[in-house]
């Protein structure tokens, strides 16, 4: 993908704000907890630059992917570092469980979090794409991130972005990844333009 | 009936298709089975036989199905029961916990979705009794079989937390270290059934002078070291304040009065206390002040015992 402008990034922040602040409300409904969500940062960098720049290497991440076709196709992810996936889940199931692994329990969970998340980004992007396009359903895994983020097509930079949860005055940061080829960048690209035209317009 | 439908009736979990009205277009044997209280049948509209969905959050994924094409999972943990749904020949009054997946589906250019439903009850108690058993191991791997209290493992992981809220919160922080005076000499005496007792005796007592003296921060606790050294974490106290409760530990100890004729310190049994303490942004650390404390106990044994001793100031 080519560099966005300051503007353009400015308006995607803005779009996946309005989401992650959407899906923060939905699960604090379901979890009876608060949950809160600070204002997404968006990078688009290569995986090798997001690894370094946020000093991943080797750490395993829990991840929720969702694949998604259309005009815009890619694979959409959310990611937590393994350790704070356990604390995600528990501390909104408010559960004490003293197992080092995500039960399947927790797993299902996680998915479901995950799932409320991207699903409310997709929105937000099929709103601005003006396009609908079809998804298919979370899968989990834990992985390295390198294997995570190459999981796309080679030489392909990475949309990603980085989010805050706020749960029970615990900080724990998250990032959402969208993968994608490259006539979808343009497209994002092109619609992220057209929405630009229409805002300033 | 076609091969494909007489496959999903003869499937052990639950489907149903709905269209875009959210009549049911196709329900299979087994989730009409399970809704003992509703006849769910082809045709009939999911919001009017349950119209308490349309608040929930099942009928905000079947909307965003159909409208959105997104599609959606209900896990279990965060929603127990999204469907009035019954184990067959059980008449318990609670629905069996479900794990339901929502997929958009387009045919001939209309919106369907379907729901796919499993019962996952077995899976939810086979779990909770792995978190019984967890938590049980956990606790029988922190714990000092003779005395009850926290051993060296616990003791070392209470201490680094404790270490990390201090530096956190740049709080004070004091380390007891103890030694029950010669207490070789009390087992070679009275033989090692006694010294049990005399061990398990003494954190008894202690452990409720603690909980019950005032000023004490209840993250306070206590730990067996290892043989007769036990520790004692005082977050929220500076060492020089630690000095005075240490002075009521001891005292403690010598007042519940239990002989040791063999000791050439006194007629019953005492201890010998070293403190240290943490200080955020000095170079303390776990070792360091480990180091201190025992280094303070070593110092009180070597002037007479049944005394407190602060560990230097650097």
């Amino acid at each position: 993908m080519k560099d966005l402008s300051a503007l353009e990034l400015d308006a995607l922040a803005e779009i996946f704000n309005i989401s992650v602040g959407r899906s923060a409300s939905v699960l604090s409904e379901l979890t009876g907890e608060s949950v809160t969500m600070s204002v997404p940062m968006v990078h688009i960098l290569s995986p090798e630059r997001v690894i370094d720049l946020f000093g991943m290497a080797h750490q395993r991440l829990t991840c929720i992917s969702q694949y998604f076709t259309g005009s815009f196709s890619g694979e959409a992810m959310l990611m937590f570092p393994e350790q704070s996936s356990l604390e995600v889940v528990r501390l909104m199931l408010g559960s004490q469980v003293p197992l080092e692994q995500l039960s399947e329990i927790e797993q299902d969970a996680l998915s479901e979090i995950g799932n409320i998340i991207l699903n409310a980004c997709f929105a937000a992007i099929a709103d601005m794409l003006q396009d609908d396009f079809s998804c298919q359903l979370p899968e989990l895994t834990v992985a390295e991130v390198y294997e995570i983020l190459h999981r796309g097509q080679n030489g392909h930079s990475v949309l990603f972005i980085q989010i805050q949860l706020g749960l029970e005055q615990r900080d724990l940061e998250g990032y959402l990844a969208f993968l994608m080829g490259s006539e979808s960048e343009l497209m994002l690209q092109k619609a992220l333009s057209v929405f630009l035209t229409g805002v300033q317009g | 009936m076609l091969l494909f439908e007489q496959a999903l009736n003869k499937l052990q979990s639950g489907v149903m298709i709905l269209d875009s009205e959210l009549n049911v277009i196709f329900v299979n044997h087994w989730l009409v089975e399970s809704f003992t209280q509703v006849s769910v049948v082809q045709g009939s509209v999911l919001t009017e036989l349950l119209p308490e969905l349309s608040s929930q959050r099942i009928y905000t994924c079947i909307r965003q199905a159909l409208d959105r094409g997104l599609p959606a999972v209900l896990s279990p943990a965060l929603n127990r029961t999204p469907l009035p749904l019954y184990s067959k020949g059980k008449t318990d009054a609670e629905p069996f916990a479900q794990m339901i997946r929502i997929q958009p589906i387009k045919h001939d250019n209309k919106s369907y979705c379907m729901l796919e439903v499993q019962d996952v009850s077995t899976m939810m108690h086979r779990e909770r009794l792995l978190n019984q058993q967890a938590k049980k191991l956990n606790q029988m791997a922190l714990t000092d079989e003779l005395t009850g209290v926290a051993n060296r493992r616990c003791f070392n992981s209470l201490l680094e937390h404790a270490i990390a809220e201090a530096t956190r919160q740049s709080s004070a922080l004091s380390l007891l270290f103890f030694d029950i005076d010669c207490f070789k000499l009390y087992n070679d005496h009275l033989g090692h059934q006694a010294g049990d007792y005399c061990l398990s005796k003494i954190t008894r007592v202690l452990s409720e002078h603690i909980k019950l003296t005032q000023g004490i921060d209840r993250a306070a606790s206590l730990a067996r070291y290892g043989g007769e050294e036990f520790c004692i974490i005082l977050p929220n106290i500076a060492p020089d304040d630690a000095v005075a409760f240490a002075e009521s530990f001891r005292h403690v100890i010598e007042t519940i009065g239990l002989p040791h004729p063999a000791s050439p310190v006194s007629s019953v049994v005492t201890a010998s206390f070293g403190i240290s303490g943490f200080k955020a942004g000095k170079s303390d650390t776990f070792t360091s002040i480990v180091l201190k404390a025992d280094n303070a106990l070593y110092r009180a044994k070597a002037s007479g015992r049944n005394q407190v001793v602060l560990a230097n100031k650097e």
